[in-house]
């Protein structure tokens, strides 16, 4: 499934995302099941694989690693794209930052939550440079794919001190 | 009180069922606005307690729990707390005046209660009771009822939601939709306030605590998250209250465990509760029917408001959590909405004035906004046009998950994802010639198998010998609108598929399941075949209604000859309706749905172009007839 086709976008990084739930709303109110207990009992099976697929494109578009790895798997003609490996330099930085992750947790409260902006920054700006890569007009994949990986070391380690925090 | 004509051709009317710990509420909306359905005494509130009494009868509701204190083993009370949960589960072993019967070899593993009868029952059969004991009360009000929406608390897996709707089909009810208590408050409260925002529901009930964030935008009510905990609830207050009066009146633990003794102060402790609502301290005297017959015991606020402090303190955690999780802060919020008998206690308040910074809206009574909610519900799935149209888009509690190597689950679909949703995982062989995989689907949020509430077990036979690595399995969860799941397994080399619902492990097969339905539950109705006349002839006419409509609608989607065709299909489809025939019924009903498959594909297709180019279905729905003389 293309999830862009599926809620009629453009196929690209950078999306509306006030769109996105507008389109989805939208598609729900005519294709939820509810919507449909009184119609035909094809038309019931039908709305509710269709609410299905929408509900997946959806939440594929708005978390932005899925749907970078849904554009690079539309490019890559379909074939699940190998995961690329960061440079060595920004693996050395994430073990710097997981050693002051290991430091804060006995520090308290407030040195984690330096970390979580941190990290959190790290993020945002990795996030922008993966939305130059993708949406550029250069058919080139491999810096989008590395920094698709990048992205993920960083969300994985904000998920982390953000549970961190709020335990 | 106005005596209602009944139109007998009239679509029959839905109703909404709230099926509560404590309390269990059956409404139904008249004049635009829901209400509850009272028994002739007026009483709103039916007992959720069912006594199966020495002389052979089953009695519900407010003369069951009146017999709680001198029958406590054969009358079962919060039952939902036992729901779709394992004869082994740590609930079977608190304090409760309950004799439990362990699954023999073969059976499903599952409370049982020995209530002194020849057969233990199931908390699915009990359950039936209550939803049976509604079903008259409405069907007195309102002659014939055209299904139910039934709430359940949000965060009930998907073995207690099975079990939910076993109990209404053993009940003779057809469940239009299970929903959520707190989306069902939501509900209730939205369209009286007619306000966009995000809301936290904060339900406390008997048995079960809930918590939803949800936005309300354009009528559409969004489930951002839901968190809680299916086993904390105002019963838990009672107990610790219970427990503590043991104490001071120095009872030993065995005496404790007395069925009539642990009823006796159960009892106590919920009288206390309730009069501390309103004053600084309480006092009880014991009735009748134990050793503590007389005996006064009493309990202070501040000392009432330390021993439910714990209590609290989980369901703030949960509130965080499901702040964290739909991505918000308690400032972000529109409004706190309470729910639940057991917000009415005045350090509850408190603490969630405490937790979200404001006061909660307390503007609809706590005990009904949840049976409004669902009444409205199902006012919206029968198409009565009663109220505003508005859609639910809820979540799944718990994630779902299959279990991989070393124990570990692999989560499929994770919680807070909104339903209907599907998701699919692939594996692949892990042994040189294996020809076969079992499955493992779990619910639950801890990393191992062990951890996680066991779904179903099954297996994908037949596979052809190869190297480890090369059979390549596909898994597809789906999960539909009532959050029950069902998963598809596929063998993609082979194309070897197999398709499992989810069954509730009740235990019981059809055959019991109708022969309960014939001893208890039909009134009047004592012939099952006759039973089985009426449902297919509601049926056909359920599925003449959607053709009638669909043709009034669209019926410019229409092909050259399938009006004619369709027509006569509809004919055919009146007259087995009479016939009394529910096999004949059967075919009829086939035929309608297979002449009309191709016109039912036009339809949706341009309901979807539709949304996508901005248009609702609403536009669609309020066009002028189109085909005339249908309808």
């Amino acid at each position: 499934m293309n999830p862009f086709e599926r809620l009629g976008l453009e196929p690209k990084f950078s999306i509306d995302l006030v769109q996105v739930e507008r389109v989805h709303r939208e598609l729900s109110r005519a294709l939820h099941p509810d919507r449909h207990v009184r119609g035909l009992p094809s038309e019931r099976v039908r709305a509710l694989d269709e609410a299905v697929s929408v509900n997946e494109a959806w939440r594929t578009l708005r978390d932005p690693i899925r749907r970078a790895e849904a554009i690079l798997e539309l490019r890559g003609s379909g074939a699940p794209s190998p995961h690329a490996t960061p440079s060595p330099g920004f693996l050395m930085a994430m073990m710097e930052r997981r050693e002051d992750l290991e430091a804060a947790k006995h520090q308290g409260i407030t040195a984690l939550q330096a970390i979580e902006g941190a990290v959190a920054r790290d993020l945002t700006e990795t996030l922008e440079e993966l939305a130059q890569a993708l949406d550029s007009a250069s058919a080139e994949h491999a810096p989008a794919r590395r920094l698709l990986a990048e992205v993920r070391f960083h969300q994985r380690l904000l998920d982390e001190v953000t549970s961190l925090i709020s335990d | 009180m106005f005596l209602e004509i009944h139109d007998p051709k009239a679509p029959p009317r839905a109703i909404g069922i709230d099926l509560g710990t404590t309390n269990s509420i059956v409404a139904c909306i008249s004049n635009e606005r829901p209400g509850p359905i009272a028994d002739c005494t007026g009483e709103v509130l039916v007992p959720s307690v069912v006594c199966f009494d020495d002389g052979g009868d089953v009695i519900v509701g407010t003369r069951a729990r009146m017999r709680a204190a001198l029958q406590p083993k054969s009358t079962v009370v919060s039952v939902k707390r036992f729901i779709g949960r394992a004869h082994d589960d740590s609930e079977t072993r608190r304090l409760g005046p309950y004799t439990f019967v362990a699954p023999a070899p073969g059976e499903a593993n599952l409370v049982r209660f020995d209530v002194g009868r020849e057969h233990a029952v199931t908390p699915i059969e009990v359950s039936a009771y209550i939803l049976a004991e509604l079903r008259g009360r409405a069907e007195e009000e309102l002659g014939r009822i055209g299904g139910a929406v039934i709430t359940v608390p949000a965060y009930f897996d998907d073995t207690q939601r099975q079990a939910t709707k076993e109990a209404a089909k053993m009940a003779g009810i057809e469940v239009l939709r299970l929903i959520n208590e707190p989306t069902a408050a939501a509900l209730a409260y939205g369209l009286d306030q007619k306000q966009n925002g995000l809301f936290a529901v904060y339900d406390l009930g008997g048995g079960t605590f809930d918590i939803t964030v949800l936005q309300l935008e354009d009528g559409v009510f969004q489930v951002k998250s839901t968190g809680g905990d299916s086993q904390l609830g105002g019963d838990d207050m009672d107990r610790l209250v219970a427990e503590t009066l043991a104490d001071d009146l120095s009872l030993t633990a065995e005496l404790m465990r007395t069925p009539l003794v642990a009823r006796a102060l159960l009892t106590a402790a919920r009288a206390l509760k309730h009069s501390l609502t309103d004053a600084e301290s309480a006092t009880f005297v014991v009735e009748e029917g134990s050793v503590l017959a007389g005996t006064c015991v009493q309990i202070t606020r501040v000392r009432f408001d330390a021993l439910v402090g714990p209590l609290l303190e989980r369901t703030g955690r949960a509130c965080k959590r499901a702040l964290r999780d739909a991505g918000v802060t308690a400032a972000d919020l529109d409004g706190i909405i309470l729910v639940g008998g057991s917000t009415r206690v005045p350090e509850v308040r408190r603490f969630v004035e405490q937790i979200f910074g404001r006061a909660p809206f307390t503007g609809i009574d706590p005990d009904l906004a949840v049976a409004f909610g669902a009444a409205i519900q199902a006012d919206l799935l029968a198409g009565t046009g009663n109220v505003p149209e508005v859609l639910l888009l809820d979540v799944l509690p718990l994630s779902l998950g299959i279990e991989v190597g070393g124990g570990v689950v692999d989560k499929i679909l994770p919680r807070n994802t909104t339903i209907p949703a599907g998701a699919r995982a692939s594996y692949t062989t892990q042994e040189d010639g294996q020809t076969g995989f079992t499955l493992h689907v779990l619910q639950g949020e801890r990393e191992l198998a062990a951890d996680c509430r066991s779904l179903a077990h099954f297996t994908l036979k037949g596979i052809p010998p190869m190297a480890a690595g090369l059979a390549r399995l596909e898994v597809y969860f789906r999960v539909d609108a009532d959050g029950i799941l069902s998963v598809r397994a596929l063998e993609v080399t082979t194309g070897i598929e197999q398709i499992v619902e989810v069954k509730p492990s009740s235990g019981l097969d059809d055959s019991v399941v109708e022969r309960l339905l014939l001893e208890a539950y039909d009134r009047g109705e004592s012939d099952l075949m006759k039973r089985r006349v009426a449902e297919a002839s509601s049926e056909c006419e359920r599925l003449h209604r959607a053709a009638v409509r669909a043709l009034r609608i669209d019926g410019s989607l229409l092909e050259a000859g399938e009006e004619v065709a369709i027509g006569a299909a509809l004919d055919g489809l009146a007259a087995a309706s009479g016939g009394g025939d529910p096999d004949a019924m059967r075919r009829a009903m086939e035929d309608v749905d297979a002449l009309t498959k191709p016109f039912a594909v036009r339809r949706m297709n341009r309901a979807i172009g539709e949304a996508l180019a901005g248009r609702t279905i609403d536009d669609v729905d309020a066009k002028p007839d189109l085909v005339q003389g249908r309808g």
